[in-house]
């Protein structure tokens, strides 16, 4: 997806506007020559003001010969966007659900849904991520001990873990 | 010596040689996969390397790293696509080679050249960074002030594409960085009310989300098909090997020098080495016909110039603390992470580690010939792998490995956003370098900044007071004039013509 810079150039203007109102409202400092935790925002949000208005002056520059958004081909490939849209909402779903459901059975879904999306296999699929998971599970959680969510699977923790 | 030979000790040790030979392993395995760059095997292997001591943490990343960039090569021989961006100087020379039936030949420079690159540029560093260290015990945090400045300029101007989107990836990695506590008094700031951005934004969550993350999703959209892989039986890829490298040895020299003085530049990583070394062995080419259509003189230059950048690109960051490219950034972060701040005192408080850092590259980069050779026979499975399966595998890695960082699910968020971000950004020509070095800096401009202000009781002007300062200072000031100065100059030359 491209965006042309007159749309880009006033959004990043805007981010620096943005800085330079969320410094000023930062504390004054009573010492250290009066640079508080505003000065270096403030000078950031100058320069992507700056910048941002050299963007916004080459994107009208250049205004003929760019569209204000483009596509790739994936947009028009129902395939594509389905691809994208799983991933996205794959890892959605895991930050969503892994505290409730664990990591066990939330990676599982997260990875078989993805899995499926990109090799259209079923089976392969489950395989596939049933032995991911579990080893993910094996090296975080038992060998590096990552306190990975148990979820609804705690009560089977100990029978779950190996060390 | 004694300090070396501790270091070596400590470098053999039986679970630190696994973890080397591992993440060789992991590092030839990401490189030789076409769109799996050398920085994201290395942001992959960081949550790992967050339960080890450091110097197997920093050696596994050492390793990693070194073999990533040669393992680029493997694809770019055999495909046309170079496996890491570092191998795309002379993919389209090498590839022609294979069509001519040289495959072989190719395979077996790249993996020479990037060893013994690899090893001059660990030599050099081993030797020059004590050096420079022992210099920088006499800078002060006006020097660090401009030396940072002129580092995330450098980044910004020298990444590819236009220098107004590199000084706003810039620009935006600041911004980020300045999320969390006031390092000064303490308060919160940007942080939205959030206690979980107190410590600032989460380095590894952002590098995942940026370097692997973008790249599943941009695998997701990609409509390209891979092109199938030139069919042929490697064999020894060591015949005739020798007169071929003493007939380039002229450009091979070349590659390794520019490799290693490219490597230090603040912004200049492995891929703009070979680059411009292959660019400079194009122009003193005797045979300019025969190197345009494909031979190893390019080759060798470039494939040895990009892993001798690799070694010395360490000099400014263990040294100075101060990162020049991608990788040596999360080289910085992981060094931070064990509680251990790179900079000048490091080879006085750490010098077992900081030998054993370099020692590591001068073992990597002798692995590099017996495991690339066996990289080099598995490549038709390793290319093999279906992507299909292998992204979304990776996926679950890069979710437990940003939660493993602060055991927190903030951490896969940041890593949801960062990756969108960072594609995005990718998709619109902003680099990604600049934004990253940015988000490691950030904290260190402000706090150089602010301690040599408070030293200098609000004096500007005692920036320039000292000599070093002075200098770095105003060479930092004409880097960022110069755009101006060009567009100037343009104009009235212009005016010239047409009066």
């Amino acid at each position: 997806m491209k965006v042309s810079d007159i749309i880009l150039g006033p959004i990043i203007v805007a981010i620096g506007v943005i800085a330079l109102i969320a410094a000023s409202v930062q504390p004054k400092p009573i010492f250290g020559g009066g640079y508080g935790g505003g000065f270096f925002p403030s000078i950031i949000g100058v320069g992507l003001l700056g910048a941002g208005l050299i963007l916004s002056w080459n994107g009208w520059r250049e205004r003929a010969g760019v569209p204000f958004v483009a596509f790739d081909g994936w947009i028009r490939s129902p395939r594509h966007i389905a691809n994208v849209a799983v991933v996205i909402g794959a890892l959605l779903f895991y930050i969503l659900a892994s505290n409730w459901l664990g990591f066990i059975i939330a990676g599982f879904i997260t990875l078989f849904a993805t899995l499926l999306q990109f090799t259209r296999s079923p089976m392969r699929s489950l395989v596939v991520a049933a032995i991911t998971t579990l080893a993910v599970k094996a090296t975080f959680q038992d060998m590096l001990l990552v306190p990975l969510p148990w979820g609804l699977l705690e009560p089977y923790a100990g029978v779950l873990t190996w060390r | 010596m004694a300090v070396i030979y501790d270091a070596f000790l400590a470098l053999m040790a039986p679970e630190v040689l696994i973890v080397v030979v591992l993440s060789s392993v992991f590092g030839l395995f990401v490189g030789a996969i076409p769109g799996l760059t050398a920085t994201m095997a290395v942001a992959l292997l960081v949550p790992v390397t967050f339960f080890m001591d450091p110097l197997p943490a920093i050696a596994a990343i050492v390793s990693a790293s070194a073999m990533a960039i040669f393992a680029g090569d493997i694809p770019s021989v055999l495909l046309r696509i170079p496996g890491t961006p570092a191998s795309a100087a002379y993919t389209e020379a090498a590839y022609r080679m294979t069509l001519r039936g040289q495959a072989e030949l190719v395979l077996g420079v790249c993996v020479v050249t990037s060893a013994v690159g690899g090893l001059v540029g660990a030599l050099f560093l081993m030797f020059f960074a004590p050096a420079v260290a022992r210099f920088a015990l006499n800078i002060s945090s006006y020097e660090y002030f401009w030396l940072v400045c002129l580092g995330l300029t450098s980044a910004a101007f020298i990444s590819p594409g236009s220098a107004v989107k590199g000084i706003i990836s810039l620009l935006l990695g600041l911004l980020i960085a300045l999320i969390g506590l006031f390092p000064v008094t303490g308060q919160p700031r940007f942080t939205f009310g959030s206690t979980a951005l107190y410590g600032g934004v989460g380095l590894v969550a952002t590098l995942i989300g940026m370097f692997a993350i973008a790249e599943i999703l941009r695998f997701a959209m990609s409509r390209d098909p891979l092109p199938s892989m030139a069919k042929m039986k490697i064999g020894n890829i060591f015949k005739g090997l020798m007169p071929e490298l003493w007939r380039y040895r002229k450009g091979f020299a070349n590659g390794i020098v520019v490799g290693t003085a490219t490597g230090p530049l603040p912004g200049a990583g492995a891929d703009i080495a070979a680059w411009i070394s292959y660019a400079l062995s194009r122009r003193f080419s005797h045979n300019r016909k025969e190197f345009d259509e494909g031979s190893l003189e390019g080759i060798v230059a470039a494939g040895a110039a990009n892993n001798a950048s690799v070694s010395s690109s360490y000099v400014p960051a263990t040294v100075l603390g101060i990162p020049g490219d991608s990788m040596t950034a999360i080289v910085i972060g992981v060094l931070f992470m064990k509680g251990l701040t790179p900079g000048p005192t490091i080879f006085q408080t750490q010098p077992t580690l900081i030998y054993g850092i370099f020692l590591s590259f001068i073992l990597a980069n002798l692995l590099m010939i017996p495991l690339g050779y066996g990289a080099i026979k598995l490549s038709r499975y390793i290319l093999d792998v279906p992507r299909a399966y292998l992204m979304p595998i990776i996926m679950i890695f890069c979710v437990v490995g940003a939660f493993a960082m602060d055991n927190t699910l903030t951490a896969v968020v940041t890593m949801l956003i960062f990756g969108v971000v960072g594609w995005f950004m990718e998709e619109n020509g902003f680099p990604i370098a600049p934004a990253l070095l940015g988000i490691v800096l950030g904290r260190m401009l402000e706090e150089t900044f602010l301690t040599s202000m408070i030293k200098a009781q609000g004096d500007f002007l005692q920036f320039f007071s000292r000599p070093i300062a002075g200098t770095i200072g105003v060479i930092t000031i004409l880097v960022w004039v110069s755009p101006i100065l060009v567009m100037l100059w343009k104009r009235t030359s212009g005016r010239k013509v047409l009066a």
